[in-house]
């Protein structure tokens, strides 16, 4: 799976916000609000990348049991399918 | 803004650029005059994210977050649309055979620990007298259009339009501050712009932009410009702190002001196109706003003055805060401006232009003095 759109990640205090640019601007014109954990799963997302392997870097990355960051993960995928922003190629 | 503000609004800018905690009083203040303040000065992105790591109970009202977080988006779609016109105007430049150089702007933001977040303008690129229409014919195309109308008295830079972005092609660097040195400045900035170059990666490509030495005076003389004719906010300010900094800084652009090795900077730093274009006196009157506002380390200032520096503060601190170019917008210049004539305009105005005076003559002495000769003599 892979994001549809260029989205820049920018840290503003506590919020990482995800903001479509160049020609992806006019797609989602708003601004995604992520935190820290989200961030990271965006910016992995920017290349094609499964479920497995997001999970596996988010073990390695954070100090969290393992159905918590599944959750996590499982929540945002599914935020980012509903809102049109992910492909997940076969 | 009042003083108590004012000492928020540096507080918050000096947070962002050293990562200090901001210091906040006690007693309410109003958000919202910090905000625009901050958003007028050009540096509202810059400080987003010191603003919005306060504790909870510290940060703006939800209304002014919104504001900053939308300003922040806006600054980064800009500098993504900026960097993609400045990588496909150099890739075909340089295709041609031209060496064209980034001056200000984007080449700057590089210069910032998140470049992202410097306020974007126009594109500045520098070609020098020689084909320098034909670099123009190139730009005209790019953004639709037929080829340059030559302009026979253009004396600084040709400019066209690609959608809302400014493309400006330089023949010369830069109108002076000081009028008498503009063609002596030129020689030697284009002697420097065209034989000694940094470069910075923008999306990939490696993009000419003027060395350290040069870019800390030609940042320097265009925040003169700025402040003399044009205009200033602090942004400009920041812009000359970063290029002094990087260029002190022994490693990483987040060292702790306390930490800074001042060797590299003191070794490197050739000042002496400071005394040769007379503005020697402005760079040591308004190092003071560096290192009283801004928190550059002093002793890391080059040809720092103590006495000089003074002359940056209060009365000429608050004509910058308030408006910038040197009060033209204060209140006293517009009660000037907008009333009837009567002696309290005439007070009111002879007040302002003393005050002018005076902040012009401590930066450029030289120039005020001649100035002022042949006005008198004019007026004789």
């Amino acid at each position: 799976m892979k994001l549809l759109y260029n989205i820049h990640i920018q840290k503003v205090g506590d919020q990482y916000l995800g903001i479509t640019t160049g020609d992806d601007a006019a797609a989602i014109p708003g601004i995604l609000r992520f935190n820290e954990t989200g961030a990271t799963i965006v910016r992995l997302l920017r290349n094609d990348i499964s479920r497995d392997d997001l999970l596996t870097t988010l073990q390695q990355e954070y100090d969290a049991p393992l159905p918590l960051l599944s959750q996590c993960l499982d929540d945002l995928l599914s935020y980012l399918q509903q809102s049109h922003l992910l492909t997940i190629s076969e | 803004m009042t003083k108590q503000e004012q000492n928020i609004f540096f507080s918050v800018i000096r947070s962002a650029i050293w990562q200090r905690d901001i210091v906040l009083p006690q007693e309410q203040f109003s958000w919202k005059t910090i905000i625009d303040a901050l958003q007028s000065h050009g540096v509202l992105a810059f400080v987003a994210d010191s603003i919005m790591s306060l504790p909870h109970h510290l940060l703006p009202p939800p209304d002014l977050q919104e504001r900053i977080m939308k300003t922040v988006a806006g600054i980064v779609r800009a500098h993504y649309r900026v960097n993609k016109v400045i990588c496909e105007v150099f890739e075909l430049l340089e295709r041609e055979g031209f060496k064209p150089v980034l001056l200000k702007g984007q080449g700057l933001s590089q210069q910032y620990p998140d470049r992202f977040v410097r306020a974007v303008g126009d594109i500045d690129i520098f070609i020098g007298r020689e084909r320098f229409w034909e670099a123009c014919d190139i730009v005209s195309r790019y953004c639709g259009g037929d080829g340059a109308e030559r302009e026979e008295d253009l004396t600084i830079h040709w400019s066209a339009f690609k959608g809302d972005i400014d493309i400006e092609v330089h023949q010369v660097a830069a109108d002076t501050a000081i009028p008498s040195i503009k063609d002596e400045y030129n020689r030697w900035a284009e002697q420097q712009l065209l034989s000694s170059c940094s470069y910075v990666t923008i999306n990939g490509r490696s993009i000419r932009v003027p060395d350290r030495q040069t870019n800390s005076i030609y940042v320097f003389e265009h925040l003169l410009k700025h402040i003399r004719v044009e205009g200033i906010g602090i942004r400009q300010f920041i812009d000359w702190l970063m290029i002094l900094r990087s260029d002190a800084l022994d490693t990483s652009p987040f060292s702790n002001p306390d930490t800074l090795n001042t060797a590299p900077l003191s070794s490197t730093l050739d000042t002496t196109p400071l005394s040769r274009f007379h503005i020697l006196d402005a760079w040591q009157v308004l190092g003071g706003i560096l290192v009283w506002q801004l928190g550059f380390p002093q002793d890391a200032f080059p040809c720092w003055n103590e006495h000089k520096a003074r002359h940056s503060q209060g009365r000429n601190l608050q004509y910058i805060i308030d408006a910038g170019n040197l009060g033209h917008d204060t209140a006293e210049a517009k009660g000037y401006y907008h009333q009837p004539p009567s002696l309290k305009r005439n007070i009111s105005a002879l007040r302002y232009y003393w005050h002018h005076i005076q902040f012009e003559y401590h930066l450029f002495p030289y120039d005020t003095i001649s100035k002022t000769r042949k006005r008198i003599l004019k007026k004789l």
